[in-house]
């Protein structure tokens, strides 16, 4: 597949990934930021409802998959008696416990993904938009991609 | 607040290079946000061009602008590619794919205008750069004329790599004269029209920061690693010796307990010196926000030249009762979260960063600084053991041999004892000190850093408190900071590469 670079070259690319150019179809990407009042240690995203995305998607919609991340993050990080005790056992055990028993976070973090891609693939593909998980960007933002509509499935 | 007029979505299926991203940051445009604004130090009145300048980067009427064409260069010239332990025996002409493959990815990636401000020269604008963490990929402008003696070999090497160049980026052709010296951009030959197969490349060994990785990217420390040599003998050589000589005396005459403890102690604190050192402290991935809004520095020295008075504007955020300041890291291009800073030794941003351990050769940060505390406690632990249980040694002999007993003969019946207790005497006092500095950090809650800046500034300013993340007892935040979960690292680091172009289309799941 060729691609074109800026000086109007073609260049074969030889790698196996599928190149798809992204200029076609990626319009805008969109930032719901991080809400830092609850200090430091809880993970939360701002429930502000960005005006690009006026006349996108439903405010309830986006709202919903705002505040549900915040919970599962909420949920993952709140330090309970269950964490001080995974993390006892752990250093007694020399590191070997996280092997034999995933950590709360971890399935979590497993947890969030399955809801960004189920979210993704019912509300926001149909609509012409990504949302991207947050963990690639280190939790700093939360980044929704915005594509052409005829080039959404 | 934000005076950049609202432009209508550009879209991309012009000759815009292609991976341009025209991000616009969602609070831009008056949000009506109690929580997080942009504070604009100057009200922007963007110079005329700007918005072309900041968006149409490349646009085709020029393709090639000086600026992308030296950077492009710049990626070529690279001494500063991260040379992980498996490519040290690499020929040189497989070095020169290596550099051309990495900058052949990174070609389409977002040029803005810092990008070109940093050709010139890196002085810093904002606060939090520092002259180390200026000295990277993306602006190694002072290291062309030292960058390129190391390269001229790989040059001369393998000149049938560069082919003859269509592009007007290169008017002399030449590719190779170590001699010339008045004008070092003409000389490299550029890269992306080397039409050779690319390798399939993992992230750790693109990696920008000063890292070295091991075991194809499993594990990885900094870079001067002569402390850690030191640190690990200073571990293993008094727990051997004890181990050897000491253990087996302590065996049979005290309780075989002993022995056993000691073994325990040991593999604990020796594991988390591995984990705390060959692990990823708590890296953020770079260029998260490559196009932050700017401001005209008004009161800049250099104001009139367009791009040295552009400084990135602070965000601010509210913590609690307090409002913070969101610095902008030029080098790794984000808006550093709270309690995260720039690490000049590993030219890294990294997560609520404690310190930059030499003797462990890693930053101390979110990630590992449970293991770093385990491994002080264990050792201070193990030091107060060896001298203990020296000195029981020592004490037991004395009374084996009731009666007519000199400081000789103890010294010659148990010499390694003696020796270990003072030894161990010395270290305790080290470790235990900071043990003891990292417990009074852990209950006010507070990182190294954080206690550091806040010493200079009630010296200077009394009276001004200023921990927002407090919270509240010792023992809260005993617990915040020892057991708060891990996350995962964000490095990706055996992932394969993805270039700008090879996206996932929107329709398939992740």
């Amino acid at each position: 597949m060729t691609v074109r670079t800026p000086g109007n070259q073609q260049r074969r690319s030889m790698t196996p990934h599928i190149l798809v150019p992204i200029s076609q179809g990626l319009v805008m990407c969109v930032r719901v930021e991080r809400d830092y009042s609850k200090g430091d240690g809880i993970t939360k995203f701002q429930t502000v409802f960005p005006p690009e995305l006026e006349g996108r998607i439903q405010h309830d919609k986006l709202l919903h998959t705002v505040e549900t991340l915040n919970a599962i993050l909420l949920q993952a990080e709140t330090l309970t008696f269950r964490h001080v005790f995974d993390n006892i056992m752990e250093c007694l055990t020399i590191y070997t416990w996280p092997l034999l028993f995933p950590s709360k976070y971890q399935k979590a973090l497993d947890h969030l993904r399955q809801f960004v891609e189920t979210q993704n693939k019912e509300v926001y593909n149909p609509l012409g938009m990504e949302i991207t998980s947050p963990v690639r960007v280190a939790f700093l933002y939360l980044e929704i991609k915005i594509f052409e509509r005829n080039e959404a499935s | 607040m934000a005076s950049s007029p609202k432009r209508p979505p550009q879209t991309l299926q012009q000759s815009n290079p292609p991976g341009l991203v025209v991000s616009s940051i969602a609070t831009t445009s008056a949000v009506p946000s109690t929580e997080s604004r942009f504070r604009l130090l100057t009200s922007i009145a963007p110079p005329a061009g700007w918005d072309e300048a900041r968006l149409g980067l490349h646009s085709t009427s020029q393709p090639l602008s000086p600026f992308f064409q030296s950077n492009s260069i710049l990626r070529f010239t690279d001494t500063q590619v991260p040379d992980s332990l498996e490519n040290l025996g690499l020929p040189s002409k497989q070095r020169l794919i290596r550099s051309s493959n990495a900058s052949a990815t990174d070609e389409s990636s977002l040029k803005t205008i810092t990008d070109s401000s940093h050709n010139e020269d890196p002085i810093p604008h904002c606060s939090g750069v520092t002259s180390l963490s200026n000295m990277t990929n993306d602006d190694s402008t002072t290291l062309i004329g030292q960058s390129r003696q190391l390269n001229t070999d790989n040059y001369k090497s393998s000149p049938a790599y560069v082919p003859p160049l269509p592009t007007p980026l290169m008017s002399s052709p030449a590719p190779i004269n170590p001699t010339i010296s008045s004008t070092p951009i003409q000389v490299q030959p550029p890269v992306q029209t080397l039409a050779v197969p690319q390798l399939q490349r993992r992230n750790y060994q693109d990696f920008p920061g000063r890292n070295k990785f091991f075991c194809g990217g499993r594990f990885m420390t900094s870079r001067e690693y002569w402390a850690f040599l030191v640190a690990l003998v200073l571990i293993v050589g008094p727990s051997v010796l004890f181990g050897i000589f000491t253990c087996p005396f302590l065996w049979d005459n005290v309780h075989p307990a002993v022995p056993i403890v000691f073994c325990y102690l040991f593999v604990l604190s020796f594991a988390s010196m591995i984990k705390t050192s060959w692990t990823d402290p708590g890296i953020i991935p770079r260029d998260l926000d490559p196009t932050p809004e700017f401001f005209d520095d008004q009161g800049s020295a250099y104001y009139g030249e367009s791009e040295w008075s552009h400084v990135p504007v602070q965000k601010e955020v509210k913590i609690r009762d307090n409002t913070w300041a969101l610095r902008y890291c030029d080098t790794c291009k984000l808006y550093r979260p709270p309690r995260a800073s720039h690490c000049r030794q590993c030219d890294n941003c990294v997560e609520n960063e404690d310190h930059h351990c030499i003797w462990l050769n890693n930053c101390i940060g979110k990630r590992n600084y449970r293991p770093f505390f385990t491994f002080i406690v264990t050792a201070t632990f193990l030091c107060l053991f060896v001298i203990v249980f020296s000195i029981v040694h020592l004490l037991l002999i004395v009374r084996d041999h009731s009666g007519n007993i000199t400081f000789i003969t103890v010294f010659h019946a148990a010499p390694v004892s003696f020796v270990l207790a003072i030894v161990c005497f010395l270290l305790l006092w080290m470790v235990g000190g900071l043990t003891f500095y990292h417990c009074s950090l852990i209950f006010k809650g507070v990182t190294t850093h954080e206690q550091l800046r806040a010493s200079i500034i009630n010296s200077k300013y009394p009276g001004i408190s200023a921990n927002p993340f407090n919270k509240g007892s010792p023992a809260q935040n005993m617990i915040h900071v020892l057991c708060r979960p891990q996350p995962k690292s964000y490095l990706r680091r055996r992932k394969f590469v993805e270039s700008s172009q090879a996206r996932v289309e929107p329709s398939q799941s992740r």
